[in-house]
């Protein structure tokens, strides 16, 4: 009896709290800051994410209402396909690589560059189109293929006639803009 | 007994107003809206798909919609911010066929989506865009912009009083009685332009034939092609300076008297202090004529 009222006693002289000893805390504070800064890196990620996901859906938005607005797409015109685009330098290359040709107009590597990106893209859409309208491109594509190679050939025996450059020019601008239309959601679907 | 009486008469009433609202007739379905009253530049957006448009415009300020389509699919107008647009609705999956009918303010802007569909419009004075895939295209009147793109579709112009600029694939194109400036571009397509009075022309296609008759004034003209044929009607009277070049093909001159051939480059002076038209190709033929008497 007198043992359980000690015991008692011992108890009720127990602190009610203690604080940690002092060389805990750096660990724990170090692991409290990782995690905030783990949800602050979460939160950051997952911020980009949501703005990243708002960039793709209004670039597609505004992609559809280009698309539809062919005014602005005549206004671009054939130029304009010569160089480039986002979407396609995006995306791996598909083609083996051609042996190179010497440039027999200005800039020709870069128009075959684009025809290839092109290209590529035509060809990851050559699946979901019908049977007939692939025929058409498939058709139309070996022409303007047909009329490079025999502007290019001709203007191998000839190289400085500007007549015949301007001939290849545009029929690499015929190229792209065929290509363009082939590869597109909006022309193809 | 007067208050089970009560309860049974109360019990009736309540059946009978539950009955009555059992079998109501359903309330009735509001139709699509069909017709909205429309300012005279109202800009209408139409998503064709498979359907076929009919569309006309008239004096009257307001737009109107009728329809012929089959599998119980229906059109619908509705107003978004400023411009109307018009959809067609239908169960998804099944395949839908038939007309659309639209009236538009004359001067309305008009800008259509097809795929198959046809679109035929008359009496167009304003602007009217229409991309397609492989419907075919006709529209008449002094519309004063006239946009198509189309892969395969046959495109028919006439009367337009503007700007005109066609793009297609494989599709013929019929312009006639073209006032202003005209921009076409087909790979394989031939074009034909009849009576045309331009300020501004230039074509171009891979192997696509080209006809123009009519009068080429200010310029610069130009006619681009490849493969292509080209055959230039002008009238006797017209000042115009031609420049041809080709690879390999003829240039044959109906201007000449008499008539002559030539390769490489050419130049027929028609007039004085006219514009210019210059036609490149590659190993197409080019004819020069003048137009007949009358």
């Amino acid at each position: 009896m007198t043992d359980g009222r000690e015991l008692n006693d011992a108890i009720r002289e127990l602190p009610r709290s203690i604080d940690p000893p002092a060389d805990l805390w750096p660990e724990i504070a170090a692991a409290i800051d990782r995690r905030a800064r783990s949800r602050r890196r979460a939160a950051t990620v997952g911020v980009l994410a949501a703005a990243a996901a708002v960039s793709l859906f209004v670039a597609i938005d505004r992609g559809r209402d280009r698309a539809h607005n062919l005014d602005a797409r005549w206004a671009a015109g054939i130029e304009r396909a010569a160089m480039p685009t986002a979407a396609p330098t995006l995306m791996p290359p598909t083609a083996e690589p051609a042996p190179a040709l010497a440039d027999l107009i200005p800039g020709e590597a870069q128009l075959r560059l684009a025809a290839n990106e092109l290209s590529g893209a035509y060809d990851r859409r050559r699946p979901l189109l019908d049977r007939e309208l692939l025929a058409v491109y498939e058709e139309n594509l070996g022409i303007v293929d047909a009329a490079i190679d025999r502007s290019r050939a001709a203007l191998v025996e000839r190289p400085d006639d500007p007549h015949l450059q301007r001939v290849l020019d545009r029929a690499y601008h015929h190229k792209l803009s065929l290509l363009r239309r082939a590869s597109s959601r909006e022309t193809t679907r | 007994m007067s208050g089970s009486c009560s309860v049974a008469i109360a019990l009736a009433v309540f059946a009978l107003a539950l009955s009555t609202t059992a079998f109501a007739a359903p309330p009735p379905v509001e139709p699509p809206v069909r017709t909205k009253p429309a300012p005279a530049d109202v800009v209408v957006e139409v998503e064709l798909g498979e359907v076929d448009l009919e569309v006309e415009g008239w004096a009257k300020a307001k737009i109107e919609v009728d329809e012929d389509i089959a599998a119980g699919w229906t059109a619908r107008l509705e107003k978004d911010g400023d411009r109307f647009v018009v959809r067609i609705d239908g169960p998804p999956g099944i395949p839908t066929g038939g007309t659309l009918k639209l009236r538009v303010p004359k001067g309305a802007e008009l800008l259509i989506t097809a795929r198959t569909g046809d679109v035929r419009g008359v009496n167009l004075h304003g602007r009217a865009a229409v991309a397609s895939i492989s419907g075919d295209v006709e529209i008449s009147g002094p519309a004063t912009r006239v946009e198509v793109a189309t892969t395969s579709g046959e495109v028919r112009l006439d009367g337009a009083n503007g700007r005109v600029d066609v793009e297609t694939v494989s599709g013929n194109l019929a312009l006639s009685r073209i006032k202003g400036e005209l921009r076409a571009q087909s790979v394989s397509g031939d074009i034909e332009i009849g009576k045309a009075q331009l300020d501004r022309l230039q074509l171009m296609t891979v192997s696509g034939d080209v006809e123009v008759a009519g009068e080429l004034r200010k310029g610069p003209h130009g006619i681009d092609t490849n493969s292509g044929d080209v055959r230039v009607t002008l009238p006797r009277n017209l000042a115009l300076r031609i420049l041809v070049s080709s690879f390999s093909g003829e240039i044959n001159d109906g201007f000449a008297e008499p008539p002559s051939r030539h390769r490489g480059s050419y130049r027929r002076d028609l007039g004085k202090g006219g514009g210019t038209l210059e036609i490149s190709m590659f190993s197409g033929d080019v004819t020069l004529a003048p137009r007949a008497p009358g």
